[in-house]
């Protein structure tokens, strides 16, 4: 559920306005609480903290953060500083921060008080969690509407990794509200779309909201014209010496009747399960598939693989390291990577080869040249740090690659890829799955393939079905049967007869499985293509090449 | 001009409101309201006395205007006085306060005296201030309430030290804004002519016995908290409310009895006798003022009200400004222009004229006329009288024509403009708030359409709020709650109150929120006419809120499924299920709640939310809850799939093995009924026979590395267990088998299985027996594993040769190669 953007070279919009805004809140938080304060992270909302505040650790203690902690049952704080919580609205969190309040306060005569931000906006279920808990009274509860970080010049990501199974398995929207809330706020800077298309059912849902939230606050616009409220009210305004309240709604409106946006595109994950399911061949796919995954737009990697010299620790690569991997932020700023990130790996060590001679060639280029003027010499040397840089990060990504090609290469990788497309082109194979659950691989990795099994025969046969699923409770222990209960519920492992809940919304019928239908309308899996020189983005990128898809049909429909 | 000069500075007496009423005070005890609020009346009788009769308490407006009649039975009155928020509080002898508002309503109650004190413990005096009270009661304690608006007012008791011996006379408190401890502190002048501050951390005795004549009879506070004058045998003292410095000492050479002194705004105080005001100055100046009846001061922050049977009149030091220009002999461009003004009615001169006699230096001149504008407004502003307010007003406009004004000028004109147009309305006869300027900006907007709401001036109020351009929805729902507690009151006039009341409420546009007016309506009983005006609030969670606060729950429940959003929904689940204990039982609950029950069976949402809710909270008994929900309450479609994943969840929390095995069997007799889950059924029975079968195996071996494994595992264990138990290696193999038959497992898992168990265990010589066997999975993965454990070249080849297809062998050498 994103917008697409055009393109990853040139920003659309100046992502920047709105983390400036998400960091100046939380700076004005952190002031508002003031003192030495103790600052509590639930998980995930580090990684996500990095984005928005770039001066990390240094910038906190500058606004009064003493330490760092992360949300564990035991609170590791001294006495005099103030917690603050920044923490999802989960009530599991609820919990852990109502143990801790009653640990300390329990015997205290004066009792501590807490600080609790539930990110991005606090719910009645939480309040109410903590209400029960007995705690409410010592506790400030309020809300840091940490909506969403850029990760890229031109990718705003709301980092709710749970979303699709609250939403899919419990059939709680809560995520569908987040995303109104932030598409609300992301119109108020960029915006109201001249139009909005949306796939899927949740993503209904969201525009739905949109639609009922836009009548709620044309209705509060109308109060607020006929002569001021709330506001007023709440200050209780001393002195207006007959100067009438100036309502700063003008503003808002402003940057609504804005078109920053032309279409906002609204898209369903479970419109399309297909895509997540194959493995992706582009150099970043396999990054995060192969290399523990890309969190936040940072990857942690081997430290030797990111760095050999000191100084490379220093650089833009946030080094904290733990054990002996390293973050290593992945994203367009890195102009090498910008260019090598979608290509295919196949394709990919000839590019970085071609760099790799282009730098060497500048520098030789002008070490050839013995007459060069004291001109030419400082021009060369103005241009040193950046080819430094350059060089480095070719480095980096050298390595990084090697190690990439050395997971591809094996034979089970290839196996599992070759399983695959025999998935995606319509012939089957589904012993490779019993083989898979024979040698015991990885449970994720075989559900993996037993769901695009699902999903591109258009469901399961009885009998294969109930076999699959007694392997994989017998090979990987009963536990999984909540974890294949669920899979069914999204759609991901059907039988056959309930398939068209495989939330296979584009088009279909006629043909016999759904799936079948959409790869011939639309072309989706090219048969042989030349990996160097691709024409068409199906064989080299799965993934964008589905985002493509749906813009596309988006715009013709 | 009717100045009256003290010292060097002037004040002035003006007539405000002469008295409506005809009554006599000389037996009567007056307090008013501060700024300029209204006037509570009352029998000096009634007051520390218990009077058997039916006591009344009048109240007035400036004006004398009846306002209200507050009337109570027996009880002894000790005190009684108004705070901030014009609320009048009456404190009685037992500890109990009553709060009433300017029309008499009844607010609320609150008692001064706990549980934990004794029952002969009585309050003696009181002193009210502008949002507290310090009641001394008769053991010599003082009880404090700060925060009188609050719903249920906190008390508590300040120790003074005292005794009966050690009386104290009189008590004034210093409010916390201007002590340094930022506490309430109270001082209390004592029979043994000394004076105590006590605040919350005790008493503090400021030693000053004998350098008093007599112990103290009066103490009154400055309005700027930085001055005490205390009153004893015809001498004033005036010190710090430090006790640091002494100010002044005035002998005022009375004999009769003080009836009352206060401060008259920051730098005089006001003594007043049956017959005489006497005002006192900063350096002993006085001033005296002949009454013939007796009056009552009201102080206020910047002048005194004086309230006669005549009239009410204000006595304030003559405000700066107007100073500045009025005063005699006066020679500075402000006078100078107001003068010029006054001139040009006279003569008909021309401003040429005027300005023809200018002095040179045009900036120096531009500059003085500016500050004479400014002067002038500002005279204009805190001027009482219309007629003088005017023409300060002229003056600053005609001072405009001589230069060229910013349009500071002209906004700082036209606000003083309105600012004077709503203080004149208020000082008329109706509705009698007889405001300064300073007092007015100092009370905010909203507490002063309070009092006009109070006093039910809507349209006033409404005139007001739509000049000002605040707080106009306000107006209009109070308007609205009045006129429906009034047409609910008089029963008579319902018939044709009530359609026209309708039509009104209903037409208020949408933007103003319904909530008050629908809680009002909702409290007098017209409960359909409140769900009426409910549907146009256009708040979700409101909407909800209110129809849960009226205990519509059914009706909140599905308002909060139709709008979506979260946060209602469970605000509606929460409050229904603390409401009805029905989720608690096992049998059939009563009709009531099993509607509400279908209601949330019925939507996908509601149903969804409870059930994340209960599964959020799975250790406590809410567990028992959600079950339950899934089988008894699910309009009669009870979810048996939904319920079994519950109950296995919860056997997994299960620490002793005999609990795991009673609850897995309740899991199965879950799955069985529901037509879904006969997989899940099948897959628990088999379950429970492992976890049976590795108890067994763990007994037997004596190991514990199999209970909670898979299937695979288990037969991986067995295997590799035959490396270091081969006496018994027959025995486990046999079970291997058996485990092998009983959960049918396909051939090419167990292949895999032995074979990847042998090689690990370094069992290679059963491996050679076991590939004597015909291999289910063919011989390559033999030799990917000889050659994953480093075995000989020879061990590969033996299993290489075995691959009969030429083919296959090939494929798998040049692989190795690679």
């Amino acid at each position: 559920m994103s917008a697409p953007a055009p393109s990853r070279r040139s920003a659309a919009l100046a992502l920047e306005q709105l983390t400036a805004e998400i960091r100046s809140e939380l700076y004005l938080l952190l002031d508002d609480v003031g003192g030495q304060i103790c600052l509590v992270l639930d998980r995930g909302i580090g990684g996500q903290l990095d984005h928005v505040v770039p001066g990390g650790a240094e910038a906190l203690r500058s606004h009064g953060v003493r330490f760092v902690r992360s949300l564990r049952p035991e609170l590791d704080a001294v006495r005099e500083h103030r917690v603050v919580y920044l923490v999802r609205p989960t009530v599991a969190a609820m919990m852990l921060i109502a143990g801790h309040v009653m640990n300390e306060n329990m015997a205290e005569v004066t009792p501590r008080r807490f600080h609790v931000f539930m990110v991005p906006r606090t719910t009645v279920l939480c309040t109410h969690v903590l209400e029960e808990a007995g705690v409410l009274p010592h506790v400030r509860v309020g809300a840091y509407r940490l909506d969403a970080i850029a990760l890229d010049t031109d990718v705003l990501s709301l980092e709710l990794p749970d979303s699709l199974r609250e939403v899919a398995v419990d059939g709680d929207p809560t995520a569908l509200e987040c995303v109104t809330q932030f598409l609300l706020r992301f119109e108020q800077l960029y915006g109201t779309p001249r139009e909005v298309r949306t796939f899927g059912t949740a993503a209904r849902g969201v525009a739905e909201r949109l639609a009922r939230a836009d009548l709620r606050a044309e209705r509060a616009r109308c109060r607020a014209r006929s002569g001021g409220d709330g506001v007023a009210t709440a200050a209780g305004p001393r002195d207006f010496g007959g100067v009438l309240p100036q309502c700063n709604l003008s503003d808002a409106a402003d940057a609504r009747a804005r078109r920053d946006v032309d279409t906002l595109v609204i898209i369903d994950r479970l419109a399309d399960l297909v895509t997540p399911m194959v493995t992706p061949l582009t150099y970043e796919g396999l990054v995060d598939e192969v290399m523990g995954g890309i969190h936040h737009g940072c990857a942690r990697l081997p430290r030797a693989v990111v760095a050999d010299d000191a100084d490379e620790t220093a650089s833009a690569a946030a080094a904290d390291a733990d054990g002996d991997r390293v973050a290593y932020a992945l994203n367009s700023r890195d102009a090498l990577y910008a260019e090598v990130r979608d290509l295919n790996i196949e394709e990919l060590g000839a590019r970085l080869g071609d760099r790799a001679k282009a730098i060497r060639a500048a520098y030789d280029a002008f070490r050839a040249r013995r007459d060069a003027s004291i001109t030419e010499i400082h021009d060369f040397v103005k241009r040193i740090p950046g080819l430094a840089a350059a060089y480095r990060s070719l480095q980096t990504h050298i390595r990084l690659a090697e190690c990439v090609a050395r997971a591809t290469d094996a034979r089970a990788f290839r196996a599992r890829w070759h399983a695959e497309r025999t998935f995606l082109e319509g012939e089957p194979a589904f012993d490779v799955i019993d083989d898979l659950l024979a040698t015991r691989e990885p449970p994720f990795s075989l559900l993996r393939l037993a769901c695009l099994a699902s999903l591109t025969t258009g469901g399961l046969r009885a009998a294969r079905h109930d076999a699959l699923r007694r392997g994989v409770l017998q090979t990987y222990g009963f536990e999984l049967l909540g974890t294949l209960h669920h899979l069914e519920r999204v759609g991901l492992l059907a039988r056959a007869r309930d398939a068209t809940a495989a939330g296979l919304v584009l088009g279909g019928g006629g043909a016999r499985t759904p799936f079948a239908a959409l790869r011939r309308a639309l072309r989706l899996v090219v048969a042989d293509v030349n990996p160097r020189q691709p024409s068409d983005a199906a064989y080299a990128t799965p993934r964008r090449e589905a985002l493509a898809v749906f813009t596309q049909v988006a715009f013709n429909s | 001009m009717n100045w009256h000069v003290l010292g060097d500075v002037s004040y002035q007496k003006r007539n405000l409101h002469t008295m409506a009423w005809n009554i006599e005070l000389s037996n009567k005890v007056v307090t008013g309201a501060p700024a300029g609020g209204a006037l509570a009346l009352l029998h000096r009788h009634q007051m520390g006395r218990k009077c058997l009769a039916e006591n009344k308490l009048l109240l007035y407006t400036n004006a004398g205007e009846p306002l209200a009649t507050i009337t109570w039975n027996e009880s002894c009155l000790v005190g009684m006085g108004w705070v901030e928020e014009e609320l009048l509080l009456l404190c009685f002898e037992d500890g109990v306060v009553f709060i009433y508002d300017v029309l008499g309503n009844f607010v609320r109650s609150f008692l001064l005296l706990t549980s934990k004190l004794p029952l002969e413990e009585t309050i003696i005096q009181v002193y009210i201030w502008g949002s507290g009270l310090v009641a001394l009661t008769s053991a010599m304690n003082l009880q404090v309430c700060d925060t009188v608006h609050a719903f249920s007012p906190a008390v508590y008791t300040m120790p003074t030290g005292l005794s009966e011996e050690r009386l104290a006379i009189t008590m004034v408190v210093l409010q916390p804004c201007f002590s340094s401890s930022g506490l309430v502190e109270v001082f209390l002048g004592t029979a043994d002519s000394s004076i105590l501050a006590v605040d919350v951390n005790g008493p503090h005795d400021q030693l000053i016995h004998g350098r008093l004549p007599a112990p103290v009879t009066s103490m009154a506070i400055a309005p700027n908290g930085r001055f005490l004058a205390c009153f004893t045998l015809g001498l004033l003292t005036v010190v710090s409310t430090s006790f640091t410095t002494k100010v002044l000492e005035f002998d005022t050479l009375a004999d009769s009895r003080l009836l009352d002194m206060q401060w008259c705004g920051e730098d005089s105080v006001l003594l007043s006798w049956e017959d005489c005001l006497l005002m006192v100055g900063p350096y002993g100046h006085w001033l005296k003022f002949k009454y013939r009846a007796p009056l009552f001061l009201i102080p206020e922050i910047d002048c005194c009200r004086i309230i006669t049977d005549r009239s009410c009149e204000l006595l304030q030091r003559v405000p700066g400004p107007i100073a500045l220009i009025r005063q005699l002999s006066a020679d500075n461009p402000s006078a100078m222009l107001y003068n010029t003004l006054e001139m040009c009615k006279v003569v008909d001169v021309k401003v040429d004229h005027v300005r023809s006699k200018d002095p040179p230096g045009q900036a120096c001149l531009s500059a003085e006329i500016l500050h004479a504008i400014q002067a002038n407004i500002a005279a204009a502003a805190v001027e009482l009288t219309t007629v003088q307010q005017k023409c300060y007003l002229r003056a600053a406009a005609c001072g405009k024509a001589f230069i060229k004004v910013s349009s500071a000028y002209t906004e700082n004109f036209v606000a003083a403009a309105r600012k004077l147009r709503v203080l004149n309305h208020l000082r008329r006869r109706i509705p009698a708030l007889c405001l300064t300027t300073t007092q007015y900006d100092r009370l905010a907007t909203s507490s002063l359409m309070d009092r006009l709401l109070a006093r039910n001036y809507h349209s006033l109020a409404l005139r007001v709020s739509e000049y000002l351009g605040v707080q106009r929805d306000r107006v209009i729902i109070h308007w609205a709650c009045v006129k429906l507690r009034s047409s609910v009151a008089h029963k008579s006039l319902d018939g044709q109150m009530r359609p026209s009341m309708n039509n009104a409420c209903l037409k208020i546009p949408c933007y103003i929120s319904q909530i008050p007016i629908v809680t009002t309506a909702d409290v007098l009983g017209c409960r359909q006419f409140a769900m009426a005006l409910l549907q146009s609030e256009c708040s979700m969670i409101d909407q909800v809120k209110l129809l849960l606060a009226m205990h519509e729950h059914e009706l909140a429940l599905k308002k909060a499924a139709q709008g979506k959003e979260v946060d209602a929904i469970y605000l509606a689940l929460i409050c229904t299920e603390r409401m009805c204990p029905w989720m608690t039982r096992n049998t059939s609950p009563s009709s009531n709640c099993s509607s509400l029950f279908d209601t949330i069976a019925r939507h996908e949402d509601l149903s969804n939310l409870l059930r994340v809710y209960y599964q959020s909270r799975i250790p406590t008994a809410s567990s028992r809850n959600l079950h339950n929900f899934l089988v008894h309450h699910n309009a009669g479609r009870p979810c048996f799939k939904q319920a079994g994943n519950l109950a296995l969840r919860i056997s997994y929390l299960q620490t002793r093995r005999a609990d795991r095995f009673k609850k897995l069997r309740e899991v199965i007799s879950l799955y069985a009924q529901g037509r879904e889950s006969q997989f899940q059924r099948r897959a628990t029975e088999d379950q429970v026979a492992l976890l049976e079968f590795q108890s067994d195996l763990e007994k037997k071996y004596g190991t514990g590395c199999f209970f909670d494994m898979s299937l695979s595992e288990t037969v991986y264990n067995l295997i590799v267990l035959c490396s270091t138990q081969q006496k018994r290696a027959v025995d486990l193999l046999s079970d291997t088998n058996r485990l092998r038959r009983r959960f049918k497992i396909p051939d090419r898992r167990f292949s895999y299985l032995k074979l990847t168990a042998l090689a690990a265990s370094g069992q290679w010589h059963a491996l050679r027996v076991f590939s004597a066997e015909k291999s289910a999975i063919g011989y390559a993965p033999f030799v990917r594993v000889c050659i994953e454990y480093g075995q000989p070249a020879s061990e590969i080849e033996y299993y290489m040769n075995r691959i009969t297809i030429d083919n296959e062998r090939h494929s798998l050498r040049a692989e190795l190669k690679s």
